[in-house]
């Protein structure tokens, strides 16, 4: 079993995923309060689904871009939970989790959002290869004009939104630039597509390679990253 | 009998520690920052918050490999509560919970304070304080001057209003042109120099039991600096006047702090009939502040060992075993308290 924390944003979400199925998941606006809510989030998720802690086998964590102080909570809590069960921790990219968690078959092309605070977004592009969304562009800091300035040719925009970033992809919109917004419901980042890329990650190579001690949040600066 | 894993990240020291029944080190495990602040002259918090993610799970496997011990052995978890930098004590408090909630183990949220003061229990063999004692905690964010009547009691007699002292001597190790940290090197250099060279001020000096330290490095910058042209970039340009001893200005504004430390604790025994008095943090690992209280007090006097007197989670253990002992169980749910003084925790007796 393994479970998976999300503390990247200002909301939290955590899942439970046994390499076969989803066994649980839940996302909620946390605020500034992932380090008062989520381990007793986890004790209540595990109660909940009849788990004990020590049955848990492999853990995931949203590495960033996101909240500085967030992403330390989560990796560190992360860390602390894979120590106890000398179980690996596998790091995903937030960008990266916000793409997956989008349908393919409509357009080819996808730009997953992370806020970053104060108006401006981290960015990054994907494209629909063999099945999976996979990057075709560095992150980036920017905001919604910048944002919508960049998109050439169609593409669809997802994660976080925020009313001042559908306002700004609507007005582009309404300018022609060939942009599809995806529906809420995949635009929110979940924790349990956190969980399928990281079971992804584990059967691909052996858990070993997974050392707690060398996951490491991704800060993003102004500029490259 | 307790086993207890302390964790403490409040500044930037990324430490660990396994301790037995809040005496007997079993291990004792700290990776300091020191060369990554050495280029910003002082503890860089946003830098400090990030070595502690990496060095958080090495530093831990660490103290339970030297203490030949699996975590299923532990009686308790006990981590740095606060005060400290907000994003550094989140490290630490997360890395914490994630360990009790996955192992079990009860967990508890210890005052950095109470940890240093818990510094000197440290001890083989054991020796208890022969209550009242006052407590003077001087490190490089705190300056504390506390009564205490027995385990877990205690009253906070006062504090810095500004500067803490070893704050004081990082800013004025850099006025000086000494590397960080500046308490142990200005030491050094002090030993070459005359502290009669400069009558440097001795600050507050009023029938309180705080402290003022500001004004002190303020005399010291006008008394050896002079502003020069601007640099490049324009940053202001403060250099050293022609003909300024360092060894003498260090020598002068250590004993001028020393002084000020010396004067208000010794009183504040007097006026509370203490039968000891003790020092800790990593000022009290200052050579002349041991003295100068030692030949003025007419009182035993204690501190730690020097390795036990900067920031390290043995003594968070230690602090923590007493209060394992009267019960104490934090919920994985407590906050981080960033500011939170002394006077502020329980004033219950704990047993010891």
């Amino acid at each position: 079993m393994l479970l998976a924390l999300d503390t990247a944003t200002r909301q939290l979400g955590l899942a439970l995923h046994d390499g076969a199925a989803l066994i649980l998941e839940q996302t909620w606006p946390s605020d500034n309060q992932h380090n008062v809510q989520l381990a007793s989030a986890v004790a209540a998720a595990l109660e909940r689904c009849k788990i004990t802690p020590s049955s848990l086998t492999a853990f995931a964590v949203a590495i960033g871009p996101g909240s500085f102080t967030g992403l330390r909570i989560g990796v560190a809590a992360a860390k602390g939970m894979a120590m106890a069960n000398h179980a690996p921790l596998i790091g995903v990219n937030t960008l990266d989790i916000a793409a997956a968690g989008v349908p393919g078959g409509g357009s080819n092309a996808l730009v997953a959002c992370v806020a970053a605070g104060r108006g401006r977004v981290v960015v990054r592009s994907y494209s629909w290869r063999k099945g999976e969304w996979r990057p075709r562009s560095d992150m980036r800091l920017t905001d919604w004009i910048g944002l919508a300035s960049s998109i050439d040719g169609s593409a669809i925009i997802t994660g976080d939104i925020d009313a001042a970033g559908l306002e700004t992809l609507a007005d582009a919109q309404r300018q022609g630039i060939p942009i599809t917004i995806a529906p809420a419901g995949y635009r929110l980042r979940r924790a349990g597509i956190l969980a399928e890329l990281a079971w992804a990650q584990l059967r691909a190579q052996s858990s070993a390679g997974f050392d707690p001690a060398q996951v490491v949040p991704v800060y993003v600066k102004s500029g490259a990253l | 009998m307790s086993i207890i894993l302390g964790i403490e990240t409040s500044c930037d020291e990324t430490a660990a520690a396994v301790i037995i029944d809040g005496q007997r080190i079993a291990s004792n495990v700290v990776a300091s920052q020191i060369d990554l602040h050495a280029q910003y002259g002082g503890v860089y918090p946003e830098v400090a918050s990030r070595a502690h993610v990496e060095a958080i799970d090495p530093v831990v496997r660490q103290a339970l490999t030297d203490a030949a011990l699996s975590i299923d052995r532990l009686d308790a978890i006990a981590v740095t509560r606060g005060p400290g930098l907000v994003g550094s004590l989140l490290v630490g408090i997360s890395y914490a919970k994630g360990l009790a909630l996955m192992s079990g183990k009860p967990l508890l949220g210890i005052n950095h304070l109470e940890g240093h003061i818990y510094s000197l229990w440290l001890t083989q063999p054991l020796q208890e304080a022969n209550f009242p004692v006052v407590v003077l905690i001087v490190s490089g964010g705190h300056t504390e001057l506390v009564l205490m009547r027995g385990h877990g009691v205690y009253e906070r007699l006062g504090g810095t209003l500004d500067d803490a002292a070893g704050e004081a001597f990082d800013k004025v190790g850099r006025v000086l042109g000494l590397p960080f940290p500046g308490g142990p090197n200005i030491q050094r250099t002090a030993e070459a120099g005359q502290a009669d060279a400069y009558q440097f001020p001795r600050a507050k000096r009023d029938q309180s039991f705080d402290f003022s330290f500001s004004g002190l490095k303020t005399a010291v910058l006008r008394e050896v600096t002079r502003t020069s042209p601007k640099g490049p970039h324009g940053e202001k340009g403060v250099t050293l006047k022609e003909g300024v001893s360092v060894a003498d200005a260090a020598a002068s504004f250590q004993a001028a702090l020393v002084d000020a430390l010396v004067e208000k604790t010794v009183r504040a025994a007097q006026t509370y009939d203490a039968n000891e008095i003790l020092l800790a943090g990593g000022v009290s690992a200052n050579a002349l502040l041991r003295t100068q209280i030692k030949n003025t007090a007419q009182l035993p006097v204690r501190y730690p060992p020097l390795n036990l007197c900067t920031d390290n989670a043995a003594m968070i253990a230690a602090a923590a075993h007493h209060r394992f002992a009267a019960g104490q169980r934090d919920s994985i749910a407590f906050d981080v308290l960033p500011t939170w003084p002394l006077s502020r925790l329980s004033h219950a007796p704990l047993d010891a």
